[in-house]
């Protein structure tokens, strides 16, 4: 009888470790890494462009809402480095008043050196929106090279 | 032929004069910083886009709720869906003006101390507020800083009774842009 309650005593302060594990897993768990992650949907700058020029809150809620890993495809229009060292790519979608812009997580910035304006380029990232105050502009984020 | 080479130098001028009236950014930083005894929370925007105009002292700004990174997933995840509602709200904007703006000069180098006004609208919420910030004029490029701060609560953003010792009730913002000529 006593080895009994012993055994289920200490079964269940193994199982409530266990959960307290978990839960300390999941609340101290980092943000999902966009750069390295397998690729959810693939598609072309111009493609994913005309879709938000088309209706924000369709794309949004396909691109944005779900948290998928997303890979654009497409020219490089530009390249610069920002203030805090990480490269921005834009790439370009057939209309001279938009573009997708790609930041670049500061791991895969270091790889960016050799990117140059008229390169093909695949990147992965999260897509974050449409902006339109200066231009029109999906918004990529946490962004790496795919190819 | 004179005279269309004057005014093709008018209008030069007039477009040159024009495009200077402007300067903007895409990259701006927007940061809010939360600290109660329990907890701080601190994340980071930096793909927010703004306008400065200054022939007219006004100021835009428009961010998008997503682009906000924390460090845990978990807080990312409460920050979109429970708070901000970013896919019903996905963006924030501002757009208000410059107090006194005839007394900075934009085209020299200097540091000024100014006051910008405005409306913010956030989670479907428009508030009027106002602020102080820097400018600072140096190599062509417009410096721009403030520090303010904005409670929730004003915003239509409950915070449940559970957490209410984990987020602070009132938000410290950080701006920090640095506006190039508009294109």
């Amino acid at each position: 009888m006593k080895k009994k309650i012993i055994i289920i005593v200490s079964v269940l302060i193994g199982l409530g470790i266990i959960g307290a594990g978990i839960g300390f897993y999941f609340f101290k768990k980092p943000v999902k890494d966009f750069s390295q992650s397998s690729v959810d949907v693939s598609l072309t700058a111009k493609s994913i462009y005309t879709e938000f020029l088309k209706d924000q809150n369709s794309a949004s809620a396909k691109y944005v809402t779900t948290d998928k890993t997303i890979e654009i495809k497409g020219k490089v229009s530009e390249i610069k480095k920002n203030d805090d060292g990480s490269y921005q790519i834009n790439l370009d979608v057939g209309d001279p008043e938009g573009d997708v812009c790609c930041t670049l997580t500061m791991e895969e910035s270091a790889k960016a050196g050799n990117i140059k304006s008229g390169d093909m380029v695949s990147i992965k990232g999260q897509c974050t929106g449409f902006q339109e105050l200066i231009s029109k502009e999906v918004v990529m984020i946490r962004c790496g090279i795919s190819k | 032929m004179k005279k269309a080479i004057i005014i093709i130098l008018i209008f030069g001028l007039y477009a040159v004069s024009n495009g200077q009236d402007k300067y903007m950014s895409k990259t701006g930083h927007v940061s809010f910083y939360s600290k109660t005894p329990m907890e701080v929370i601190e994340a980071h925007n930096n793909q927010v886009a703004t306008v400065i105009n200054i022939k007219e002292g006004t100021i835009a700004f428009n961010l998008i709720q997503k682009a906000f990174k924390f460090e845990r997933a978990l807080m990312e995840e409460h920050f979109n869906e429970n708070y901000m509602e970013s896919s019903k709200f996905p963006k924030c904007t501002f757009s208000g003006k410059f107090k006194d703006f005839d007394l900075v000069n934009f085209k020299n180098t200097g540091s000024y101390k100014v006051v910008i006004e405005g409306d913010m609208n956030m989670h479907g919420v428009t508030k009027h507020i106002k602020t102080n910030g820097t400018i600072d004029v140096k190599n062509g490029k417009i410096y721009g800083k403030s520090k303010f701060n904005i409670k929730p609560e004003d915003y239509g953003i409950q915070i449940p009774g559970i957490v209410k010792d984990k987020i602070a009730s009132t938000m410290e913002i950080s701006v920090d842009i640095t506006y190039v000529p508009f294109k």
